[in-house]
């Protein structure tokens, strides 16, 4: 079973290395870097604290970015490919087949994470702002939320085509973002049907805004190893949970 | 028997209000250990949809699926059995050795210097040894097949089951893939082919399945097909010093014809028949069945 999954990450992994468009877009965040950085030399004051804001957001969207993209094509290109039709025709199951796509793709945003992670370090050193547990620590919560992503991604794409895959996630990924505050404007609407849509996104969406650590930079919030750890377990159960369901879907779907 | 299908079913979605179309309308065949078997019928017979149960790869409404005596269908069957879909595709990023080597792998029966010298041996097979190395991205269709072929037979399957294998091929690749199933069957492997082209059928099976929306409508050996439908008969004679020919269409009239040429004193040199051919046999059949 593992030498099956191990083979399919590993193929996975390989067969995003070789693909253009992971380069395009790692291109495109590097540029959008480069535009973020001019951008702050032009502001009079705070700088540093600008350009850094600017990177750690550019970073964010770009490895969650990534993250949809390539959850959101796990499937459809096999399928469109019918690579599906002869590795499924090999003894390979196809619960061993999702868990070894999903973990190459895991493989590649982790290595991405810290691609991008060593040009905050640099960023950091140069304009010195900011220490490397901060820096970390940020780091470790964009890619709890990639992952998170990537594997809602994934469960949407069981059912859904690339498009309303990739529009969908967008949109949750927004809402995610969103629950903090419409938790506040929820506690002051007297509207109950308000409440009950907050209620029901709250219970059905992942609150992505629990892994946003950027203020840590600043100062406006402290982190403790608890916390982090809390967040790291809802992180995990919540990609077991998408895993599990997705795996549910794709065994019993047709594949033609 | 190394395959044998009984009474499957299979209804897709057809627009909205939970509406269904039956595909598969209780198709019952077995195919023999050893044999060439074709598989044939027309576009939307049903064969793609068939082949595609059998494998697992769609789930039928009903029936029953049996391999080799009483096993039924498990990823680790597939051990033994090797598959290549219609107009297939592959990872173009790899090398024809790449991609076979990873297919070798994950097979689970081969590894070490075993594995290398098999993944050798197939490509030296299918002709593409020299052509291993490169980007399967880089491959004509006929390489496409033909590594594809190689990765149904990398593990060195018992059943091999290809989908319209020679669709799309220009001859010289239809010949090559001919000589690859061919080799295959040499080997004793059991060989269970869809095709639309029945030139090509005729040439490799032993036995065919015929389907017909959704049904099984003939299995048997391709002998009996052809024997089956009706032959026609040349008797070649002398008249006036001139060799003449005459054409006629079964056996009564053939007896009949020949007394006269008897009786008339004349010289018959040759009565030779002619048998029809399975394209032939098989439009007469699927219009037998149509009256």
């Amino acid at each position: 079973m593992f030498n099956s999954i191990i083979l399919i990450a590993k193929n996975t992994f390989r067969e995003i290395l070789r693909d253009k468009i992971l380069y395009a877009l790692i291109i495109i965040s590097i540029l959008m870097l480069g535009f973020a950085s001019a951008m702050a030399e032009l502001s009079f004051a705070e700088q540093a604290k600008i350009t850094m804001d600017f990177t750690i957001v550019v970073l964010n969207i770009s490895v969650v970015i990534i993250s949809i993209f390539l959850g959101a094509q796990l499937l459809s290109r096999e399928v469109e490919n019918k690579t599906l039709l002869t590795l499924l025709t090999h003894p390979v199951a196809r619960t061993e087949f999702l868990i070894g796509k999903v973990l190459g793709i895991f493989c590649i945003v982790i290595c991405l994470t810290v691609f991008f992670s060593i040009i905050l370090f640099l960023q950091s050193s140069y304009y010195e702002y900011g220490s490397p547990g901060q820096l970390l620590i940020i780091m470790y919560g964009i890619l709890l939320e990639s992952l998170i992503m990537l594997s809602l991604t994934i469960f949407l794409s069981c059912f859904l085509r690339v498009s309303l895959v990739v529009t969908a996630s967008i949109a949750i990924y927004l809402v995610g973002h969103w629950m903090e505050s419409l938790r506040e404007i929820t506690m002051t609407s007297a509207g109950e049907s308000f409440k009950s849509i907050y209620t029901f996104l709250k219970y059905s969406l992942p609150n992505l805004e629990m892994m946003n650590w950027k203020s840590l930079l600043s100062g406006s919030i402290e982190m403790t190893n608890v916390f982090i750890g809390k967040v790291s377990l809802y992180s995990l159960l919540l990609v077991v949970l998408y895993l599990f369901l997705s795996i549910l879907i794709f065994n019993k779907k047709d594949i033609s | 028997m190394v395959l044998e299908v009984s009474n499957l079913h299979k209804s897709y979605p057809s627009g909205f209000l939970g509406r269904k179309a039956e595909v598969l309308r209780g198709v019952n065949f077995q195919v023999r250990e050893g044999a060439v078997v074709g598989f044939i019928g027309a576009n939307g017979a049903g064969k793609s949809t068939t082949i595609k149960s059998i494998l697992g790869l769609v789930k039928p409404d009903s029936g029953g699926i049996r391999y080799f005596g009483d096993k039924k269908i498990t990823p680790n069957l597939f051990k033994e059995i090797g598959f290549l879909p219609e107009r297939p595709n592959f990872y173009k990023f790899l090398s024809g050795k790449e991609f076979l080597t990873y297919y070798a792998r994950l097979s689970n029966k081969l590894s070490g210097v075993r594995l290398k010298e098999q993944v050798d041996l197939t490509l030296k097979k299918v002709h593409l040894f020299e052509d291993k190395d490169k980007l399967i991205k880089s491959y004509s269709k006929g390489m496409i097949q033909r590594i594809g072929i190689a990765q149904a037979l990398i593990h060195d399957p018992k059943l091999i089951i290809l989908d319209e294998p020679l669709s799309g091929l220009d001859p010289d690749g239809r010949y090559q893939l001919s000589q690859i199933i061919k080799g295959a069957a040499t080997e004793g492997k059991t060989i269970f082919f869809s095709s639309h082209l029945l030139d090509d059928t005729e040439r490799l099976c032993d036995d065919i399945v015929i389907i017909k929306g959704g049904v099984i409508t003939f299995q048997g050996a391709l002998n009996d097909v052809l024997s089956k439908t009706t032959s026609s008969f040349t008797i070649t004679y002398i008249e006036n010093g001139k060799s003449v020919n005459m054409v006629v269409n079964d056996e009564r009239e053939l007896n009949k014809e020949i007394s006269q040429l008897v009786n008339k004193q004349l010289v018959i040199t040759n009565v030779s028949r002619k048998n029809k051919s399975l394209e032939e046999a098989y439009v007469s059949m699927v219009s037998d069945q149509n009256v």
